[in-house]
């Protein structure tokens, strides 16, 4: 009997380590480290000066010396590449603390104090979210001019209200557990309740989330980008590369703009597999 | 509405100035000022918008010359065209491919179609469109240049939907028909690719979700084959999911038309709105971001209503 017993609750263990270490978390790791590593290389030794241009090599195909060819210009891709990491993961990142904090903080407050403050934060965010994401960017730059300011802003407000939404409905079911009762009856005042006890319980959907936003947001900012409303050429960054590129798709010189997607592509998958595994181990619903 | 209005009233260009040409002088551009109304202080420019948009008249575009709701309204059609068979495309392979999957959840199968739908929410979509463009016209050289709903040489057939393929199927006008279905090849594909990921991953796990169920354990103890189950049971518990989709999947395409249509130089909304954009044209931009929120904030209350006609277990209070 009690074998039995011991051999169940060893089964358990494995089936519980083995899926805290799943494989694309690990995925995900390598990748960004990858990503990482490639922005700090290009920003403090790259193999070639991502802005210099030289018209004698022009679409050079890759060799052993330009590895992934080089552009219209005769600049380097791969240098341009590691270049354009810097700015979309300064981008992806700034997009996601500007959002996530706002979000976080107007959600809390807005579920904890009810109110007209409520019915206005929920006004707001349905309004914003009667557009799709990124076509209100696509408008909002439009409007502000391009620059990466705006860029951030612009992706910024299209992605706050979700953080909101998330953290509203969290502190809203948190707001009536025992231990928020419990710190409201020791005497704790209302922000003490909201920032020590209700919001550190209530973080995981929007850290899920925060995890989603930085790939949705390297998607959206090199859209933009692409479609010449976003980053200006002839910056270092991976939308403007793979339009730089664009024109030479139809006559087969498929590098400058292949390389550039690809990285865009590895880095939304990783934080795509990032945002899955957090959701996996944090176990919140959505 | 009143966002839309503030956010292109902060248009750094001035518009009169555009009109009256570079080297107008302020005299000429100070009439044009006053014939806009733009010399008016905000919120009369705003009451004479809201009149004007109560009356369908989104003002005029200065890239055209004519108005807005005429311009957006010839191009709607292009725009839904490319909707309507990316998402036929999308649903015929995402269907049938998530309700395999998810009856035989963990196999290489499951894996490869798992490993597509991380891909589809990960790939840019403009890039997607290049790659195919790439494959199809520039290597394999089988699909038409991306120029465009038709060749320059063939003629629109006559218009009874203003969706080509329709039209000419219609009207049996072969040599058109081929050349349209030819050009929508490649812009639909792209589309479809990136709209089949969110419906295989909801339908596959629709898929694992029913067939846990008590009543498709009851079916099988009485005997009925897996098919029966499939067909009676699961198709109909699927669909209802799959409502949920449309809103998604509808932002993606409203947002994707604006770069598919970008690479293929497909005359819809989206091409026009990006001309719009690059050129400061004001009641252009306005119109489509209207036009925009109009068709999603409507089909997303359809869904909701037509929910609970499908589902009776949902009701709104």
């Amino acid at each position: 009997m009690m074998a039995t017993q011991d051999a169940v609750v060893t089964g358990r263990w494995r089936t519980d380590k083995k899926s805290s270490i799943s494989g694309s978390l690990l995925v995900a790791l390598v990748i960004l480290a990858g990503l990482v590593l490639m922005g700090v290389v290009g920003a403090v030794a790259p193999p070639h000066n991502p802005f210099a241009t030289n018209p004698a090599l022009q679409l050079q195909p890759p060799s052993q010396e330009y590895w992934f060819g080089t552009d219209n210009f005769g600049r380097d891709v791969l240098s341009r590449i590691m270049a354009g990491a810097g700015t979309d993961l300064v981008i992806a990142s700034l997009v996601t603390g500007i959002s996530f904090s706002v979000g976080v903080v107007v959600g809390a407050l807005s579920a904890y104090r009810g109110g007209w403050l409520d019915d206005v934060t929920l006004r707001v965010v349905d309004i914003v979210l009667s557009f799709p994401s990124f076509v209100l960017a696509l408008a909002i730059t439009a409007v502000l001019g391009n620059s990466l300011r705006n860029v951030v802003i612009a992706i910024a407000v299209a992605y706050t209200p979700y953080f909101i939404r998330l953290t509203r409905a969290e502190v809203l079911s948190a707001r009536r557990a025992d231990y928020a009762d419990n710190a409201r009856a020791v005497g704790n005042p209302a922000w003490r309740v909201v920032i020590f006890h209700l919001l550190p319980n209530s973080l995981n959907p929007a850290l899920v989330a925060a995890s989603l936003t930085m790939g949705w947001s390297i998607l959206d900012a090199s859209g933009l980008s692409f479609l010449g409303l976003g980053i200006k050429p002839p910056a270092a960054e991976w939308g403007v590369e793979v339009s730089e590129g664009a024109s030479n798709i139809v006559t087969g010189e498929w590098w400058t703009s292949v390389f550039p997607g690809l990285t865009i592509t590895l880095a939304v998958i990783a934080f795509n597999l990032l945002g899955d595994s957090l959701r996996d181990r944090l176990g919140s619903r959505r | 509405m009143v966002l839309v209005f503030l956010l292109t009233h902060y248009l750094p260009g001035n518009p009169a100035l555009v009109k009256a040409g570079q080297y107008g002088d302020p005299k000429a551009v100070a009439a044009i000022e006053h014939e806009m109304g733009l010399d008016k202080p905000l919120p009369v420019q705003f009451a004479t918008y809201v009149t004007n948009l109560v009356h369908l008249d989104l003002g005029t575009s200065y890239n055209t010359g004519q108005s807005v709701v005429t311009d957006l309204r010839s191009r709607i059609p292009a725009t839904f065209e490319l909707a309507l068979w990316s998402s036929l495309i999308a649903v015929l392979v995402a269907i049938p491919l998530g309700i395999l999957t998810g009856l035989k959840a963990g196999s290489t199968l499951d894996f490869v179609a798992r490993t597509f739908a991380v891909l589809g929410t990960s790939l840019p979509l403009f890039w997607l469109g290049l790659l195919v463009v790439y494959i199809f016209y520039a290597k394999l050289q089988i699909a038409p240049a991306p120029d465009g709903r038709l060749s320059s040489f063939t003629s629109p057939p006559t218009s009874i939907t203003g969706l080509y393929v329709i039209d000419s199927l219609l009207t049996g006008n072969f040599p058109t028909l081929l050349d349209a279905v030819g050009h929508l090849a490649m812009p639909a594909m792209t589309l479809a690719l990136v709209e089949i990921a969110p419906i295989l991953k909801v339908v596959r796990s629709a898929t694992i979700e029913v067939m846990r169920t008590d009543y498709v354990r009851t079916a099988r103890a009485i005997g009925l084959s897996e098919w029966q189950i499939v067909r009676q049971d699961l198709l109909r518990n699927v669909g209802v999911q799959l409502f949920t989709m449309v809103g998604i999947v509808l932002g993606y395409l409203l947002s994707g038309s604006v770069l598919v249509e970008r690479i293929f130089n497909w005359p819809g909304i989206g091409l026009y709105a990006w001309n719009a954009m690059l050129s400061n044209d004001l009641a252009a931009i306005q119109g489509f971001v209207l036009l925009v929120a109009a068709i999603y904030i409507c089909l997303n209350l359809a869904i909701d209503v037509l929910y609970a006609f499908v589902d009776p277990r949902i009701r709104y209070a």
